[in-house]
């Protein structure tokens, strides 16, 4: 599977608020620190750097 | 007296409250010009002229700052940019799935387009004819700044940017990520976008529909760009669209 879909399916699931693919980087934007564990410990894109910034829940305002 | 983003103007421009009948408040992004038809239009997110186009009413000051009907309207919503849309499939796939829709489930399914854009445009049609539509956003200090020249939206990691929103006024920001996927709560359901900017900065409840600009100085200024159209948030983030798909998908451009 392409990084983007199993990046949409990550998405899915409660405490990811969203994601970024650029070039060689992954960014995996996330509700708090506990979903920051989860989204560290993949092992899911060996061939990027990926980076996990807790940014809260995105609500519109 | 400080200046109250929430009062009725008789002068409107970006960074008043704003609101359809249908909803609480929100931030009027600004003067637009309808690309389909070269009319003054007002704009600013779907989920804050929220309602059916043709007929839902604009007011100013939004509803939980006091706008009422028939009053306080401004205008009628015109155009939308629906969330979730579908592709529409080729006529040829039409007909072919009309009769063997029941043995190509899948493959009729019509695919599902990203979302880009939480927008909306609405007429500019007061009640009170003594109310204008200006150019520009509105200031902390009551003063209106106008800004001729607006940016895609793309390229601007690391870059600052500010917002002139209904609850918070102008606050600044810089951009951690201009091409995010996102997932964002509507408090009932969440809907994802895709290629919105990812700003640290302050917005709160009542902010959705801010100008959002690129700087050029330290402080706003008018060589300052139009590049985006706040959303969402959380505490610390917002979340805005970018100016390029106001002029693809919902056709309007800023009023220069």
């Amino acid at each position: 599977m392409d990084p983007k879909g199993m990046l949409d399916k990550l998405l899915r699931e409660e405490g990811i608020s969203g994601y970024s693919i650029q070039g060689k980087k992954i960014t995996i934007f996330v509700e708090d620190e506990k979903a920051a564990m989860k989204a560290s410990a993949l092992e899911l894109f060996k061939e990027y750097e990926v980076e996990v910034v807790v940014t809260g829940r995105f609500e519109a305002l | 007296m400080s200046f109250d983003r929430r009062a009725r103007f008789k002068d409107l421009a970006g960074g008043i409250s704003i609101g359809s009948e249908e909803i609480t408040a929100g931030t009027l992004t600004g003067k637009f010009i309808d690309m389909k038809d070269g009319s003054e239009v007002m704009v600013s997110n779907y989920h804050v002229f929220w309602g059916k186009p043709g007929e839902t009413k604009i007011v100013q000051p939004g509803p939980y700052d006091g706008g009422r009907v028939p009053e306080d309207v401004v205008g009628i919503l015109k155009r939308v940019i629906e969330l979730d849309r579908h592709k529409e499939l080729p006529w040829w796939k039409k007909i072919l799935c009309i009769f063997f829709g029941w043995l190509l489930e899948e493959w009729c399914y019509p695919e599902m387009l990203p979302n880009h854009l939480d927008a909306a445009v609405a007429t500019f049609n007061p009640t009170d004819t003594s109310r204008t539509l200006l150019k520009g956003v509105y200031l902390d200090d009551g003063t209106r700044l106008e800004i001729q020249e607006t940016h895609p939206g793309d390229g601007i990691n690391g870059k600052k940017v500010w917002k002139s929103g209904r609850t918070t006024g102008i606050t600044k920001g810089t951009v951690v990520n201009d091409k995010a996927t996102v997932k964002v709560w509507y408090g009932t359901e969440w809907k994802k976008f895709e290629d919105v900017v990812i700003v640290e900065g302050e917005a709160r409840g009542g902010d959705s529909g801010s100008p959002v600009f690129l700087s050029t100085n330290e402080e706003p200024s008018g060589s300052d760009k139009l590049c985006g159209i706040l959303f969402a948030g959380s505490a610390k983030y917002w979340v805005h669209c970018k100016y390029k798909y106001l002029e693809e998908d919902l056709k309007v451009k800023w009023a220069t």
